[in-house]
């Protein structure tokens, strides 16, 4: 409850700071809005061609798009910043002032940089995401969207622990900080259907770099595709990267040293 | 004159220097040119399942596009957002006060930055197409240089629309939204997400600016700009380079009337 | 050639903050702007071989005149002049005879942080346009003096904040600049580094018969360094002249200082409605000029003292007398 209280009381100073911001708000709010314009233009050139990408209908495409959006959204507007800053904690020795307060230093990182710009590109996502659905002209069920939601969840931790895994390469690899780019580059493969992916490529990016499933397999439930088995196993990849994080947080917070005077 | 570009030159090699001490952090930025290619190899080798020819693009001209739209675009020099940072954080007074043009030090350091980088895209680039070797389209001599030499003035031309709004941290007080708007605006605008001419209203499009800033050179490589007068072409792009130069010089000028210089500087 | 201002005023604008959230959204709508006059029609000469102490508490507008000088900042109404030129105008020639030195900050590190400073001095000299023969004269001079030689080839960011300000000093002066703007040049350095870069400056002023206009907190740079002061405060001199004459002319007060020659009396002294200051065993008391006599006989007569003189104050105590709110 404590805690609760503190990250509350951060973000509300957070919130306020970035209010003050005028015309960053606004900007901010029209990138969210050409963000989804572009994806939508797309694929609309594309559908004016074929009537369907590897069996996925327009609609169904605009689904797929929304939830990948709403993934990398919540994750960039929530944690993304702070994660990434602690390469430069990191760095320039400054990790201190999180390794020193009375709370998880590894918490505390990933609410640190809340971006609420974030929240201003949800609307079009969601208006992306509810045309998809106007265009197939059904809706799921309340089960469907709950076992969507819930796998949506699962993937957004998996996201979130990919990047912090990588980012702790930085208490070894202090001066390749563009390393931990690579995870926004290969978020670009979880835009579209899996079944276009083929061979090693798909195995490698379904399984030890899982980006594929993160969007694609919430909306299997969404089309009466999903099952049993894709929950287990992304509570299983979940489980494995929060072992990986784990243990290379406690190594990695033993090797840092600290900014030097 | 030569004295002048005698700095510039000084500078340059003050940033290539930089530039290798961080050869390593560079190469992973490869990531950027490789993955979205491989993406779209990926979708776009789905949608040609069902049609040869998509606009006036057969699959091995449209996965040689990605492939060299993300080799021009993502190799831009930029003004980065460093100078609206140095704005608003008072470092630009350390520029002020030497006897250098502010738009020419950026130009200059950013464009030597980026020569090692170009180096290793030109490698990913390469890596791409042994890979993708069946679906790649060789392009002629002539049109491979020239796509690279309009690239390059394209390149120029990116940095000072960069370069001007960067500058507009003189009066917004913080200005990274409108670059991050501005950064997604040219992404589609260039043609990085999809070809130009398979728009709508594509005449709109084609006229814009950007479209030199990866679109037309890539056109040349793939061998579609026969039917384009390259010469009046070369004299728009030079012209639209003049016109940007100039706003910018304005701007600059009024922005540092405006410049209150914070920072215990 | 010397540096001119009359009547300079600098009016800012700056946003007034609401209160809470609903304050900021509100914000978000009409924002309210208020203006603060830096500076109020301030008037000031200073010619060559002049080192000029600016000082005043922060906020008091002198790091906004130095600024106005450098043609950083551009002035809201009266006349400036440096060298002959208007510094706004950043005219090539103006901006190759100045040099502007912060003590947070410095060009060289911001350009060449992950490289060496030999390669920031060869670049400086391209960007000054100095000839082979000047740049190696006054290279080879100044790294002697300053002591640089065995980290020249270091990059920038190992180096320690008294290695990184000498290597800045250089970069700021090879050139050969006649008209120097110091701000905060000892900041966060120890002693020795501090005296360094004052001597240096010293030296340096003297022999190009240079203009120095400096700011510090650090009182000892002024009094070591300014032959001549300047006190500014909210926006308005309030002081100009020499450094000994700020001091006669603000303190109506003299410092006694005394050492106490057993632990007894330590504990007593605690008790007293004075101010006591210690230093090292030293106590200091700052006491009105008519007051000296009667206080020193009351000391005398409560307490075992070994040792007792009485002086002017310095020109730090002077000051922070001046500058407390009233």
């Amino acid at each position: 409850m404590k805690s609760l209280k503190i990250i509350l009381r951060f973000l509300y100073l957070k919130l306020k700071t970035h209010l003050s911001f005028r015309l960053d708000v606004i900007f901010e709010i029209f990138y969210g809005l050409i963000e989804s314009l572009f994806a939508f233009i797309f694929f609309e050139v594309v559908y004016s061609y074929v009537n369907n990408i590897v069996g996925f209908e327009k609609g169904e495409i605009y689904i797929l798009t929304g939830t990948a959006y709403f993934i990398d959204g919540i994750y960039k507007g929530i944690f993304g910043t702070g994660i990434f800053s602690l390469s430069q904690l990191v760095r320039r020795g400054r990790l201190e002032k999180y390794l020193l307060r009375p709370f998880k230093a590894e918490v505390l990182i990933l609410f640190r940089e809340p971006r609420f710009d974030f929240l201003y590109r949800f609307p079009s996502y969601f208006a992306i995401f509810i045309y998809g659905f106007y265009l197939l002209k059904k809706l799921p069920s309340f089960f469907d969207f709950l076992l969507y939601f819930f796998s949506f969840l699962i993937s957004l931790f998996i996201y979130l622990l990919l990047h912090y895994i990588f980012v702790l390469l930085s208490f070894w690899l202090i001066e390749m900080y563009n390393l931990y780019y690579l995870i926004y580059d290969f978020y670009e493969f979880a835009r579209y259907p899996e079944k276009i992916y083929k061979g090693i490529f798909r195995k490698i990016f379904i399984s030890i770099i899982p980006i594929i499933i993160l969007s694609n397999y919430p909306v299997k439930f969404l089309f009466k595709e999903g099952n049993l088995f894709l929950i287990l196993y992304e509570l299983l990849i979940l489980s494995l990267f929060f072992i990986i994080f784990k243990f290379m947080w406690d190594r990695g917070i033993k090797r840092y040293e600290g900014a030097t005077i | 004159m030569f004295s002048n570009l005698r700095k510039y030159l000084s500078l340059s090699r003050v940033s290539l220097l930089l530039s290798l001490q961080y050869k390593m952090n560079t190469f992973f930025l490869l990531g950027v040119v490789i993955v979205p290619p491989v993406a779209y190899f990926f979708l776009w080798n789905s949608i040609y399942h069902q049609k040869e020819i998509i606009g006036n693009y057969k699959l091995s001209e449209m996965i040689t596009y990605y492939i060299i739209v993300y080799l021009f675009f993502e190799t831009k020099p930029h003004a980065w957002w460093d100078i609206g940072h140095s704005i608003k954080d008072g470092r630009f007074s350390l520029y002020i006060t030497k006897p250098m043009n502010h738009f020419l030090f950026y130009f200059f350091y950013s464009y030597s930055f980026t020569i090692l980088w170009w180096i290793f895209a030109i490698f990913g680039a390469f890596f791409l197409f042994i890979i993708f070797k069946n679906y790649f389209v060789l392009p002629k001599i002539l049109p491979f240089f020239l796509s690279f030499f309009f690239s390059f003035l394209g390149g120029i031309l990116g940095f000072t629309i960069e370069y001007i709004f960067n500058l507009f941290a003189f009066w917004i007080e913080k200005p990274f939204g409108l670059l991050r708007f501005y950064d997604l605006l040219i992404y589609f605008l260039s043609g990085s997400i999809i070809p130009l001419d398979l728009l709508p209203f594509k005449n709109f499009f084609l006229f814009l600016p950007f479209k030199y800033l990866s679109f037309f050179p890539v056109s040349i490589f793939l061998g579609k700009a026969q039917n384009i007068n390259l010469f009046n072409e070369f004299l728009n792009l030079i012209l639209w380079i003049c016109f940007f130069i100039i706003i910018s010089q304005i701007v600059f000028y009024f922005g540092r009337k405006t410049y209150s210089a914070p920072g215990s500087l | 050639m010397s540096v001119i201002v009359k009547n300079l005023h600098k009016i800012y604008r700056r946003p007034i903050k609401e209160k809470g959230l609903k304050g900021s959204i509100k914000e978000f709508f009409k924002r309210k702007y208020e203006k603060v006059h830096a500076l109020k029609g301030i008037s000031f000469e200073v010619t060559r071989g002049e080192i000029l102490g600016f000082v005043g508490p922060n906020g008091a507008g002198k790091t906004t005149c130095m600024k106005i000088l450098s043609g950083v900042l551009h002035k809201t109404d009266g006349y400036v002049s440096v060298l002959g030129f208007d510094p706004f105008k950043r005219e090539k020639e103006f901006l190759k005879k100045i040099s502007f030195v912060m003590g947070l900050e410095g060009f060289l590190e911001e350009v060449v942080w992950d490289i060496s400073a030999r390669d920031g001095f060869l670049f400086i000299k391209d960007l000054y346009e100095i000839n082979d023969k000047e740049f190696k004269k006054n290279f080879n001079e100044m790294i002697e003096i300053l002591d640089v030689k065995d980290i020249l080839d270091v990059p920038v960011r190992k180096l320690s904040k008294g290695q990184k300000m000498r290597l800045e000093l250089i970069a700021s002066l090879i050139y050969n600049p006649i008209c120097l703007f110091l701000d905060e040049p000892t900041l966060g350095l120890d002693i020795i580094s501090q005296k360094n870069i004052r001597d240096f400056i010293k030296y340096y002023v003297e022999k190009n018969n240079a203009i120095c206009i400096l700011t510090s907190h650090y009182m000892k740079d002024v009094e070591e360094l300014a032959n001549r002061l300047i006190i500014i405060n909210k926006g308005e001199i309030i002081y100009e002249g020499s450094p000994d004459g700020a001091i006669e002319k603000f303190s109506g007060k003299k410092i006694i200082k005394f050492t106490l020659k057993n632990d007894k009396d330590k504990e007593r002294i605690k008790n007293e409605n004075f101010e006591v200051m210690t230093d090292e065993g030293i106590y200091k008391v700052l006491v009105n000029k008519e007051d000296v006599l009667e206080f020193s006989k009351n000391l005398l007569n409560k307490f075992e003292i070994s040792d007792l003189t009485i002086e002017e104050p310095e020109l730090e105590e002077v000051l922070r007398d001046v500058f407390k709110p009233s």
